[in-house]
C-alpha cells in the first residue's frame, strides 16, 4: 500500500471549489510535485494532507491509517513553508530543536539531532544565529532541517524555493533533492516551476481547478501530456490548428504528418521548440512551415526565434553551439521542420 | 488636564492681554450658582444705580485656588479688578502683594462691617460674605433630626458619612469645632484627632464627590460636611430632602473677602463697586437670596432669611473665634496630622 | 550624497524639535525654576533660588510611601489591564470578522467619554449600593468596598489605561504570523505551547511596550484617584494635583513634579537597557 494516499479529497471556501475529489497515492520514500498554476488547489492540497485545512469530504491515509481528523500537531508532517515560517526569536538550532522537544525528545537527544541536520543541510557552523542573521538560503535549509528533525511521516514542501534568486534556487533544487533522498523521506513537493517539478520529482502530478490533469513521470508529463492542457502548461509548444485530411493535417500553407492519426475531424497539433530546425535549402524533413523570422531573442544554450507563419506565430529553439544562429537577421525568411514523431497531437 | 500642564497653561494664557476698556470693572469669583445669584443680586442693581458696568468673569477651575492662580500669573499686567474669594486665599494673595491693601479711610463702609469681617481681611480686602460648617444629611433616613455632631460617630452610620478632609477646609474647619468643644481653644487638636481618628472607620469617603450634596442626595451616604449657604440652597431645591445641621458644638464662618486686585487698570471703579457689594442693600439682597451671612451689621434682613444664617442673633453665639492667618499656619501640621492619623485609619 | 540626506533629515526635524521646544522644554524650564521657590508660613510664595522645598519633601517620610504606593498602584494596574487588553486585541488582530473593526472601535470606546463621566458610571456600579454590592447582598457575601479606597482606584485606572494598552498591543503585534503558530502546530506544538513558546515570546516587545505606556498614564493619572479614591489614595499625581490647584503651594508641586519626571526617566532608562542586553 501506498504511504501516503489521498482519497477524493474536496474543499470549496465559500462555495467556490478549490480542490474537486482529488486522489493520489505516494509510494514511500518517492518524490510527487503538484504542479499548477497559482489557484490550482495545491496549496490547499498540502494544508489539508498537513492538517491546517480541514477537507469537505475524502479522507488522507498515512500508511494507512486514517489521519484526515487529527489535529496537525498529531499528525508528524514535515512542513516547509514558501515562507519558511522559521520562529524569528529562535536561533537556528533552537529552531531544529522545537519539533523535537514537542514530540517530547530528551534534550541530550535534541541537541545531537539537532546538530545532524544542521550538518545535513550544511549550517553546522551556523547554529547559534537567528533566522534574521541569515541569507534566504540559509534559511531555507533551516527550515529543510527543522523540517526533517521531527523524522516525520511525510515531508511536504510548499513551493520552498520560489523566494530564492534563480542561481540558489537550482543549487538548492539539486541538494534537496539529494537530502531526500538521503533520508528516504515521502515528499508532496508543491510548485508552480516546471523545470523544478520535472527535476526534482519521481511523479509530477499536473493539477488544473482542484484537479489532477495527468498524473505521471516527469518525462511522461513533458513528452506525452494527456491533454492540450498539460502540453499547453508544462513547457512551451508551437501550436497549429487543422483538419485531418489524406493522412494529414492541413494547416494554413502546409500539411502535417503525425502518428496514428484519426481519419477525420479538427487537431490542434503542439510542436516544442527545441525538436523543431531552421532547414538550410537543401535539407529535408517530414513536416515542414515557411515563415519569416520577427524576433531573435540569444539565451545561452539556446537562441530562442520567433517565426509568423500563415497558421500563426510560433517559436522555436536552436542550439547555439555551431554559431550559425548569427547568419539569421530579423526579416529573413525560413524553412522550419520537424519529424512527425515529435508531432503531438489532440482532437480539438 | 495634568496639574503641571494646567499651571503652565494658565501662565501662557496671561501673557495674551484681554482688550478691555478702561471703565469697565471685571469682577472674578465662584462659578455656577453663585454667579447667577451674585448677578442678579447685586451687579444689577449696582448698574441700575449708575455704577461702572461689572464683568462677572466665573472661575474655571478649583475655585478660590485658581483665583489665586489667575492673579499670580496676571502680576505684571493685571486682567482682573476684584476678586471675590476664600480668605485663607485672599490671605496668600495679600502677602504676595497682589491685592491692594484698604482701609476705613479709604473704604468708609468698612465701619459697618462686623470686625471678624474685618479681621479676616487683615490689611486687605475684607470679608464680603459669611458662610460656616454644617451638617446635611438626608432627612428621609436620619429621623430624629440629629442636633449634635455625636450622632455621627453613632455606629448605625459606619459607611455612610462623607467629610471634607484637608486640604479642603471643610476638613480644618470640622477639626477647629471638635477641638474647641473638647478644650475650649480650637488649636488644641489632639483630643479632636483621636475622635476623628476614632469616627474614621464610618466614613465612607474622605473627599465626596462631586460635591457634599449630591452624595447625600443620591443616596451614597446619609450625611457630608458642607457650607450653609450651598446646603440651604440645595434643601429648597430638594423640597427638604436634604437636612442641614447646625452643630450643638458650634461652628465657624468660612468667609469670601473682596479686594481690588493691585495696579487695576480701573481702580477707581473697582473701589467704587467694593463699597457697593460691601453695603447693606447689596448683603441685604444677596443674604435674602443665597443665605450667605451678611458682614455688614447694618444690613436689615428678613427674619426668615437670617435664621437660615449663623449671623443670626440666635446662632451669633455659636460661632467660635477662628482667625483663619492662625490657621493657615497650622494647616500643613494639621494636613499630615489628618492623613496620618485619621485617614490612615479609615482604610477600607 | 549622503552627508547632504543627512542634513536634510536634520532640517525636516526642525519642525519638530521647535514644537518640542516650546511645548516641553520651556515649560520645563519654568517648572525647575519654581521648584526653587519657597512657601512661607502664610502661603505666600517666596521667590528666591534654594533647594529647600526639595530638603522638606525628601525628609517627609510621606513622600516616600507616597512614592512607592504611586509606584506600586501602576504597575498593578498596567499589569491588570495588560492581562485584560492583551486576548482581546489578540481576538481583534486574528478577527477576520467584518465587524473586526467595529470591534475595535468599542474597544477603544471608554477613549471618547470623559474621566468624570467614566467615574460617576463607577459609582454606580462600584458603590455600596451599586450593582455589584447589590448582587453580593442577594447572594448573602455583605457589602464589599469597592470604591472610595485604593479598590476602586486600582478598577478604574485599570479600565481608564486598557484601551491604550489595546491600542499598544495591536500596533506591536505586527510581528505575529499565523503561519508560525501553523509551522509550530506541524512540528507538534498543541495550542497551549503555540501560545506560550511562540505567540507569546513574540509579542513580548508589544507586551513590554504595552505596560511601559499603561504604567506611564497611570503614574501621570490624577482625575481617577481623586474621583475614585474616597481621599484615602495619595499618590503623586493627586499630591502635584493637590499643591497646584488646593493648597497653592507652587513651588512644592513643581518640585514633586521634577520628582516624579526624574523617577519615570530613571525608570524607562532602566528599562531601554535592559532590554538592549537582553536583546544582544
Amino acid at each position: 500500500m501506498a504511504h501516503l494516499v489521498l482519497n477524493q479529497l474536496s474543499r470549496a471556501y465559500a462555495g467556490r471549489p478549490a480542490v474537486v475529489d482529488l486522489s493520489l497515492s505516494v509510494e514511500r520514500g518517492s518524490l510527487v510535485a503538484l504542479l499548477g498554476a497559482s489557484g490550482c488547489g495545491k496549496t490547499t492540497t498540502l494544508r489539508m494532507v498537513a492538517g491546517l485545512e480541514t477537507p469537505d469530504s475524502g479522507s488522507i491515509l498515512v500508511d494507512g491509517r486514517d489521519v484526515t481528523k487529527l489535529p496537525p500537531h498529531h499528525r508528524r508532517m514535515g512542513v516547509v513553508f514558501q515562507s519558511y515560517a522559521l520562529f524569528p526569536h529562535m536561533s537556528a538550532a533552537a529552531n531544529v530543536a522545537f519539533g523535537m522537544e514537542m514530540h517530547g525528545v530528551d534534550r541530550t537527544r535534541r541537541a545531537k539531532r539537532g546538530a545532524e541536520m544542521l550538518a545535513l543541510v550544511g549550517l553546522a557552523e551556523h547554529s547559534n544565529k537567528k533566522p534574521r542573521q541569515m541569507s534566504g538560503g540559509q534559511q531555507q535549509r533551516v527550515a529543510l532541517a527543522r523540517a526533517l528533525a521531527i523524522e516525520p511521516d511525510v515531508l511536504l514542501l510548499d513551493e520552498p524555493l520560489s523566494a530564492l534568486d534563480a542561481k540558489l534556487r537550482d543549487e538548492l533544487r539539486v541538494e534537496m533533492r539529494a537530502i531526500q533522498r538521503r533520508v528516504g523521506a515521502t515528499t508532496l513537493f508543491v510548485t508552480h516551476d516546471q523545470a523544478e517539478a520535472l527535476a526534482m520529482a519521481d511523479l509530477v502530478a499536473v493539477m488544473d481547478r482542484g484537479q489532477i490533469a495527468q498524473l505521471g513521470t516527469p518525462v511522461d508529463v513533458f513528452e506525452r501530456p494527456a491533454s492540450p492542457f498539460v502540453a499547453a502548461f508544462v513547457g512551451r509548444s508551437a501550436r497549429f490548428r487543422g483538419k485531418v485530411a489524406g493522412g494529414g493535417v492541413e494547416i494554413s500553407g502546409a500539411s502535417l504528418r503525425a502518428d496514428n492519426l484519426p481519419a477525420s475531424g479538427a487537431i490542434e497539433v503542439f510542436v516544442r521548440p527545441h525538436r523543431m530546425q531552421v532547414l538550410r535549402p537543401d535539407e529535408g524533413r517530414d513536416n515542414i512551415v515557411h515563415g519569416r523570422l520577427a524576433a531573435i531573442d540569444y539565451t545561452g544554450e539556446v537562441a530562442q526565434l520567433v517565426i509568423d507563419s500563415p497558421s500563426g506565430r510560433f517559436p522555436v529553439d536552436i542550439a547555439t553551439t555551431d554559431g550559425a544562429w548569427r547568419e539569421l537577421a530579423p526579416g529573413a525568411d525560413l524553412r522550419v521542420g520537424w519529424q512527425a514523431a515529435d508531432t503531438l497531437w489532440f482532437a480539438a | 488636564m495634568r496639574p503641571t500642564t494646567a499651571l503652565l497653561t494658565a501662565g501662557f494664557l496671561s501673557l495674551v492681554p484681554a482688550a478691555q476698556a478702561a471703565d469697565t470693572v471685571r469682577l472674578m469669583s465662584y462659578s455656577d450658582t453663585f454667579r447667577d445669584h451674585y448677578t442678579e443680586t447685586v451687579l444689577t442693581p449696582y448698574a441700575a444705580r449708575g455704577g461702572a458696568r461689572v464683568e462677572y468673569v466665573p472661575v474655571a477651575g478649583l475655585g478660590s485656588a485658581a483665583m489665586l492662580g489667575q492673579l499670580r500669573t496676571q502680576k505684571n499686567d493685571p486682567q482682573l479688578d476684584v476678586i471675590i474669594m476664600d480668605a485663607t486665599t485672599a490671605a496668600i494673595a495679600c502677602a504676595e502683594g497682589l491685592v491692594e491693601p484698604v482701609d476705613a479711610q479709604m473704604l468708609p463702609v468698612i465701619k459697618e462691617l462686623d470686625p471678624q469681617a474685618v479681621a479676616a481681611g487683615g490689611k486687605c480686602g475684607p470679608g464680603v460674605t459669611f458662610d460656616h460648617l454644617v451638617i446635611v444629611y438626608d432627612t428621609k433616613a436620619v429621623i430624629p433630626a440629629p442636633t449634635s455632631l455625636k450622632e455621627l460617630w453613632n455606629a448605625k452610620w459606619k459607611g455612610r458619612i462623607a467629610l471634607g478632609a484637608p486640604p479642603n477646609i471643610q476638613g480644618l474647619a470640622l477639626t477647629a469645632i471638635l477641638a474647641h468643644a473638647d478644650t475650649g481653644d480650637w488649636t488644641k487638636a489632639d483630643g479632636a484627632f483621636k475622635a476623628l481618628a476614632a469616627l474614621a472607620p464610618s466614613v465612607q469617603t474622605f473627599d465626596p464627590q462631586p460635591d457634599s450634596n449630591t452624595v447625600v442626595l443620591n443616596h451614597t451616604v446619609d450625611f457630608s460636611t458642607n457650607w450653609n449657604a450651598r446646603g440651604q440652597l440645595f434643601h429648597d431645591t430638594s423640597n427638604g430632602q436634604l437636612g442641614v445641621m447646625l452643630p450643638s458644638e458650634g461652628t465657624v464662618f468660612q468667609i469670601n473677602t473682596i479686594n481690588v486686585v493691585k495696579n487695576s487698570h480701573a481702580r477707581a471703579a473697582a473701589l467704587d463697586f467694593m463699597a457697593y457689594a460691601l453695603s447693606a442693600p447689596a448683603q441685604k439682597a444677596f443674604t435674602e437670596r443665597m443665605f450667605y451671612g451678611p458682614t455688614n451689621l447694618t444690613a436689615q434682613i428678613a427674619p426668615e432669611a437670617a435664621n437660615r444664617t449663623a449671623a443670626a442673633p440666635q446662632f451669633k453665639a455659636s460661632v467660635i473665634p477662628l482667625d483663619w492667618n492662625e490657621m493657615i499656619k497650622l494647616r500643613d501640621s494639621w494636613n499630615q496630622r489628618w492623613r496620618r492619623e485619621v485617614i490612615s485609619a479609615g482604610g477600607r | 550624497m549622503v552627508r547632504r540626506v543627512k542634513r536634510t533629515g536634520w532640517l525636516l526635524c526642525m519642525p519638530g524639535f521647535v514644537v518640542l521646544a516650546v511645548a516641553f522644554v520651556w515649560p520645563m524650564i519654568i517648572l525647575a525654576r519654581m521648584s526653587l521657590n519657597e512657601t512661607a508660613d502664610t502661603g505666600a510664595m517666596v521667590e528666591t533660588f534654594s533647594l529647600a522645598t526639595y530638603r522638606k519633601l525628601a525628609e517627609d517620610s510621606f513622600t516616600w510611601q507616597m512614592t512607592a504606593d504611586s509606584l506600586l498602584l501602576s504597575a498593578t494596574c498596567a499589569t491588570f489591564a495588560l492581562l485584560l487588553a492583551y486576548p482581546m486585541a489578540l481576538l481583534l488582530f486574528r478577527s477576520t470578522s467584518r465587524f473586526r473593526h467595529l470591534l475595535a472601535i468599542v474597544a477603544v470606546a471608554p477613549l471618547l467619554v470623559s474621566g468624570t463621566a467614566r467615574v460617576i458610571g463607577w459609582l454606580a456600579i462600584l458603590g455600596d449600593r451599586g450593582m455589584i454590592n447589590n448582587i453580593l447582598r442577594f447572594v448573602g457575601l455583605g457589602v464589599q468596598p469597592l470604591i472610595n479606597n485604593w479598590t476602586g482606584v486600582r478598577i478604574g485606572l485599570t479600565e481608564s489605561v486598557m484601551p491604550y494598552a489595546m491600542l499598544a498591543l495591536l500596533g506591536g503585534f505586527g510581528r505575529l504570523d499565523r503561519l508560525l503558530e501553523e509551522a509550530a502546530a506541524t512540528l507538534g506544538a498543541g495550542p497551549m505551547r503555540r501560545f506560550w513558546r511562540v505567540t507569546f515570546p513574540l509579542t513580548l516587545p508589544a507586551v513590554t511596550a504595552a505596560w511601559l505606556l499603561a504604567f506611564v498614564l497611570t503614574v501621570s493619572a490624577f482625575i481617577t484617584p481623586h474621583l475614585m479614591g474616597g481621599g484615602r489614595v495619595f499618590v503623586l499625581a493627586t499630591e502635584i494635583f493637590d499643591a497646584a490647584s488646593v493648597t497653592l503651594d507652587w513651588p512644592a508641586a513643581a518640585a514633586l513634579s521634577i520628582y516624579a519626571l526624574v523617577l519615570l526617566m530613571l525608570l524607562l532608562g532602566a528599562q531601554a537597557t535592559l532590554l538592549r542586553k537582553r536583546r544582544t
